[in-house]
């Protein structure tokens, strides 16, 4: 439907604000808008089954998050009720404490936490639903053609585990065999285990069979070290400059100049070392006008939300403590929220098959 | 299934009763008058100790602060407990805890316990620190281990110079000083139905009433008398007992216009009670304490030398034409004045462009005026969309 790239940007313009805020009305915008991009293009993809997955297991975090700060934070100025002090200390410092004042503070703080977290999820759920994984490794710079090799085949390990976990678990079904205590699971992970040390060793030989790692000859000894030596150059550089971003905070150009030479650096170095290996495509991607309107919206929408974050951090901020008051609303960071909902707007309507 | 019940009924029994047994015993903790030594230096070079007491075997350091007579403000509580953000007027809002801790300018306050005679840098915040009788515990404006070699750490008092032994024999005190008062009403002057700030600040008082109520030493509050109402600010410290009272005028709403004509004063302006105070009703001597914030009178006899005297200060400017010090006083009322002036433009400004909007935003808020847009726009895309996949 979209360029995979595009889907990338989408990913950047909804995680960042996820990440730096705790503002609960731009979580919410985000949340709907997240729910609103899985409820009309996801539903329909094969694997949009794992976002109910992705989302209980968000609800379950989100509930210990919220118990987890109410009965640990006793901070802040409005005190609800007390509970008795459960202590746990290794000699004075004390390790956990449970209960205490329970305060509107913590339970708001929590609960910011919890969407945040839930949000964080439910994007990468979404995300997952509507890019095939195999077409993001793509994306890999081709001299990096062995590591997005292995990459696919990790990410495709717990796909093909839980097939097999189902066939086998049909096949047992069908022999009479039934599962009612961790006895009985036993005749299920002997043959898992088999079957996965198996496809291994398949795996393992067909690669070889292809001439996995052999190298392609088309750079020389001395080439490679010098991008090896550059890239080693880039990432330091890039180290100083984050390091020293954060730690000298009256001066901060310098760093910044660094930071950016040293990612041209790493990006050009990249470019040239993917230039000397030949790869072939079968499948092309398009990219369409569809694909220009919504990454338009979505570097719109990262340009927005990091200027805030860089200039005016405050509009993003929420802090309950020490006493909880409403949240702030900015209609423009809303706005480019709805970046999330542009492959919504823009994509194209699906032809009802005649009956 | 009855098995996994019965499991999940006897785990929550075990816990209910550990709570309940630990909120007994802690119920039952002995009480007894146990203190500990304060000493806090501040960025100025200037200090403050205080004797702390309690009635629990065991505190941590940070309900030392909140026990002594000083403002604190603390960061949310993390691994190894909570950090002071400000003690007074020093420090850095909650917010943003170690504003002033900056790559290798970092300044902090940082925490320290006295320990055989000298100070031990605290390895955790305050909350995660207990304190028992006989500790002293210590707070400094500065680098702490951060910068290695110039620390800056509190003035070295033993608990015996900092908590002077109960029975308050009289011990070797520094010459008592008199408390430096800053009290004053914003404004002095009010219609009826209207509110009035009292403002104070007191250097060097033990203890600071207001109308008879423990206060804190600078703070402020928010009264609204129905008619004309005298304020009085008691402040006690070694030098004795010392007096300070404010009125508040309330004029009623059908009486004529501002009678400027027997005031000293703008109507907008303060009333402020600057220490020293006026001449007390005893014998004065011949020292002459030193205003915080305003030069000193000239010629203003002091309070007196004997341990305890009364001082009774009565200055307003809206109420009598008392002989007021030409000073910062004067000043400051007319500064207070102009931005009063500005703020109802402004808001009436705001109310009738919301008026106009016609959206009632002036009680909503704009923020959620377009909270609201914004979700429903949302809800307007997907039922769309809806129809249309």
């Amino acid at each position: 439907m979209y360029h995979t790239l595009t889907w990338m940007l989408w990913l950047g313009a909804a995680l960042l604000p996820a990440m730096i805020t705790r503002n609960p009305l731009y979580l919410t915008i985000l949340l709907l808008a997240v729910a609103v991009a899985y409820k009309t293009l996801g539903r329909l993809s094969p694997m949009a089954a794992s976002w109910s997955i992705f989302l209980k297991a968000g609800l379950l975090l989100a509930a210990v998050s919220v118990l987890f700060n109410t009965l640990t934070v006793n901070y802040g100025d409005t005190v609800l009720f007390t509970l008795p002090l459960l202590s746990l200390r290794i000699g004075r410092v004390p390790l956990l404490e449970l209960g205490g004042e329970i305060t509107l503070e913590a339970i708001v703080f929590g609960l910011t936490s919890a969407l945040s977290l839930v949000a964080i999820l439910l994007i990468f759920a979404t995300f997952n639903v509507l890019v095939d994984h195999h077409r993001v490794l793509r994306l890999t710079p081709a001299f990096l053609y062995q590591t997005g090799m292995i990459a696919s085949i990790a990410i495709a390990f717990v796909p093909q585990m839980v097939a097999a976990l189902q066939d086998i678990r049909e096949a047992q079904a069908i022999r009479g065999h039934r599962f009612r205590g961790i006895r009985d699971l036993l005749p299920l992970f002997v043959p898992l285990l088999t079957t996965g040390l198996e496809r291994a060793i398949q795996l393992a030989e067909s690669m070889e069979a292809r001439g996995f790692g052999s190298g392609t000859g088309d750079q020389t000894g001395r080439h490679r070290t010098l991008h090896r030596m550059l890239i080693a150059a880039a990432l330091f550089g890039l180290l100083v400059a984050a390091f020293s971003f954060g730690y000298y905070a009256d001066s901060r150009w310098p760093s910044a100049v660094l930071g950016v030479a040293s990612i041209g650096l790493l990006l050009g170095n990249v470019f040239v070392m993917s230039r000397r290996v030949k790869r072939s495509r079968y499948r092309r991607e398009l990219w369409r006008r569809r694909d220009t309107l919504v990454s338009a919206a979505c570097v719109a929408s990262l340009f927005v939300v990091g200027g805030f974050w860089l200039l005016n951090m405050e509009a993003l901020v929420f802090y309950p403590y020490p006493k909880v008051s409403p949240p702030e609303f900015n209609p423009l960071i809303g706005l480019a929220m709805l970046a999330v909902v542009t492959p919504v707007l823009t994509a194209p309507q699906k032809r009802r098959s005649p009956t | 299934m009855n098995r996994i019940a019965a499991a999940c009924v006897s785990i929550a029994v075990l816990i209910a009763l550990t709570l309940g047994s630990m909120g007994l015993t802690g119920e039952a903790a002995a009480l007894g008058p146990y203190r500990v030594g304060l000493v806090v230096q501040f960025s100025e070079g200037g200090f403050v100790t205080d004797c702390v007491e309690f009635d629990q075997p065991e505190i941590s350091g940070c309900d030392v602060l909140d026990l002594s007579d000083l403002s604190v403000s603390y960061s949310p509580p993390g691994t190894y407990g909570q950090a002071v953000c400000g003690i007074e007027e020093v420090g850095c809002p909650t917010a943003d805890c170690f504003c002033d801790c900056q790559g290798v300018d970092c300044v902090y306050w940082a925490y320290y316990h006295l320990l055989a005679g000298a100070w031990e840098y605290s390895s955790v915040g305050c909350s995660a620190h207990s304190v028992h009788d006989g500790d002293v515990e210590g707070w400094a404006w500065g680098p702490g281990t951060y910068g290695a070699t110039s620390q800056v750490k509190p003035p070295l008092f033993t608990f015996e110079e900092v908590c002077v032994p109960p029975p308050a024999t009289p011990t070797r005190t520094p010459d008592p000083v008199p408390p430096e008062v800053d009290f004053w009403a914003d404004p002095d002057e009010v219609v009826a139905g209207q509110c009035s700030t009292l403002h104070w600040s007191v250097d060097n008082g033990e203890l600071v009433a207001l109308d008879g109520e423990g206060v804190r030493p600078y703070d402020a509050r928010y009264v609204c008398p129905s008619e004309t109402q005298a304020f009085e600010l008691l402040v006690l410290n070694a030098a004795g007992e010392f007096n300070y009272q404010v009125t508040i005028s309330v004029r009623q709403p059908t009486a004529t216009p501002y009678p400027t004509t027997t005031h000293a004063a703008p109507p907008t302006a303060t009333s402020r009670v600057t220490s020293p105070p006026p001449p007390p009703t005893e014998t004065p001597t011949a020292e002459q304490p030193e205003a915080r914030t305003s030069p000193p009178p000239t010629g203003t006899p002091t309070p007196p030398s004997t341990p305890r005297p009364t001082v009774v200060a009565m200055l307003s400017t809206g109420t009598a034409a008392a002989p007021e010090p030409q000073d910062a006083a004067i000043a400051q009322p007319t500064v207070q004045a102009s931005a009063s002036e500005e703020e109802p433009d402004d808001t009436v400004g705001l109310d009738r462009i919301l008026l106009l909007l016609g959206v009632g935003a002036g009680t909503i808020g704009f923020g959620t005026v377009a909270f609201v847009a914004t979700v429903i726009l949302l809800l307007a895309i997907y039922f769309r969309a809806r129809a249309q996949f």
